[in-house]
């Protein structure tokens, strides 16, 4: 029985042809490299995890794509990602720009922080509440004051969809909205008919008109288990604007654009994000676009 | 290639690219970069044809995926695999205290007195854990010249640890607490 320190593809028979002593040696070395070699035995597994999720989400879009209906009796929530070549060389990309920028985002970050406390200082001392901030424009006009959903052609697994505050329990929206504020979690919650084993929800984030969804893919995409008949996502916001988001049922992977009769589409739902401070307003026109958000955290709800 | 054979031809393969990966970026980054070669295996497994070359198809993609890697990262020149695993030379033993710690700082002294390329054989057959045909593609060399070198490497070494000042058993000795 080989113990963890050998190698475990030694059919090379290095051994053999050595004098005593360098055996000896050589199994120091076999014990040595066995930390890093389980270490790279551990990727592995974690890679064969990764094939049988792309594979599962396939299986899922080609059992879509044959109207299969779904199994009444249904379990766990699991997480999957799909393909996302680009947004994998996308966030790379970003890190290494993140990291040459990071001395020069620290200073200003300083700068910006000591310039708002002196800011904020100064309108205490005036006595001006800051909640008479000029609100930002924003066109809201398609974001009512309670959540409303707008259902898209693969609809029909979808029992609702909403927008909530809080979330309780397992996928139980709280204070269901249309307005958050920049910090809040945007929780989105999808109901459906009857679980859906093996079938996919997953969700892409709007700012503006935007597309912010998080580089990572098992953050926006859920594929149903045993009994699952809900999900819920949740995205922070960190800047103003007005957002969306859109739910789709077994998208498939190579699926990216945002097309508002595509196939997959199960629902749209839009809502505002308003800065800190500034209360829920009666919807309104203005035309301004405001700079996309960047993803600050995801959640997700099992 | 049809999709449903991926995961069944893909996965015997797993190890060797990450494997491969750990060779090429260091262990690391292996993860990320053999994560990015797998999913552009899929996206790319329609244009498979032939399931006999799966395996240098995506030893082929691994390499292309880890040299964009490297590129991106702006890491020029080799790797030297044991970067993360050998102290740096001066390192005092002293201050280790176990047995096998000073066992193990006592080897890989003594892998830095190894040629470059007699260290890189040694690093990816016991610390990558591949075998001589992957070091061998690796490398472009014959399996049989990748073992003839591990050999040497493994003799040399053995006569460096001859030659140095304190060398423990590794196993024959019972480990002992310093104080």
């Amino acid at each position: 029985m080989p113990s963890r320190f050998a190698l475990d593809n030694a059919r090379d028979d290095d051994i053999d042809g050595l004098p005593g002593n360098a055996r000896e040696l050589y199994h120091r070395l076999e014990r040595d490299g066995a930390d890093s070699r389980e270490i790279i035995a551990q990727i592995s597994q974690r890679l064969q995890k990764r094939i049988t999720q792309l594979s599962a989400t396939q299986i899922a879009a080609n059992s879509a794509d044959a109207n299969q209906e779904p199994e009444a009796i249904a379990t766990v929530n699991v997480l999957t990602s799909p393909p996302h070549a680009i947004e994998i060389a996308r966030r790379a990309h970003r890190y290494t720009l993140m990291r040459r920028w990071v001395p020069v985002l620290a200073v200003v970050a300083v700068v910006i922080a000591f310039v708002a406390a002196i800011s904020v200082n100064a309108g205490l001392r005036a006595g001006t509440p800051l909640l008479s901030q000029t609100p930002p424009a924003i066109d809201l006009r398609d974001v009512p004051l309670t959540p409303v959903a707008t259902p898209g052609p693969a609809a029909r697994p979808l029992a609702q969809v909403v927008t909530a505050l809080h979330r309780q329990g397992n996928c139980s929206p709280v204070e269901p909205s249309s307005y958050f504020h920049v910090g809040d979690a945007v929780w989105v919650f999808v109901i459906l008919k009857q679980p859906a084993k093996g079938h996919t929800i997953s969700v892409q984030w709007f700012v503006n008109g935007t597309d912010v969804n998080p580089p990572s893919a098992d953050k926006t995409t859920l594929i149903l288990g045993d009994n699952s008949a809900s999900a819920c996502f949740a995205l922070q916001y960190p800047t103003p604007g007005k957002g969306s988001v859109k739910v789709y049922w077994d998208r498939p992977a190579n699926d990216a654009d945002n097309n508002p009769y595509d196939p997959s589409l199960m629902a749209t739902i839009n809502f505002a994000v308003l800065p800190v401070g500034y209360g829920t307003p009666t919807p309104r026109s203005t035309g301004m676009a405001v700079p996309p958000g960047r993803i600050a955290s995801t959640w997700l709800c099992q | 290639m049809d999709y449903e054979r991926f995961a069944p031809l893909v996965t015997p393969h797993t190890a060797t690219i990450t494997r491969m990966a750990a060779a090429l970026v260091g262990i690391t980054d292996a993860e990320d970069a053999a994560q990015e070669a797998l999913t552009r295996a899929w996206r790319a497994w329609p244009g498979l044809r032939e399931a006999d070359s799966t395996r240098a198809w995506l030893m082929q993609i691994t390499v292309n995926v880890c040299r964009t890697w490297r590129a991106r990262s702006q890491s020029h020149g080799d790797i030297d695999y044991l970067d993360t695993m050998i102290p740096a030379e001066g390192t005092p033993l002293a201050t280790v205290g176990a047995n096998e710690h000073i066992t193990a700082l006592d080897l890989r002294q003594a892998l830095l007195t190894l040629s470059a390329d007699l260290r890189q054989i040694i690093a990816l057959r016991f610390y990558i854990g591949m075998d001589s045909t992957e070091i061998g593609d690796l490398l472009s060399e014959p399996p049989a010249t990748v073992r003839t070198r591990l050999r040497r490497a493994v003799i040399q070494l053995r006569r460096a640890l001859g030659d140095g000042r304190q060398t423990i058993p590794a196993h024959d000795t019972p480990a002992r607490k310093d104080a």
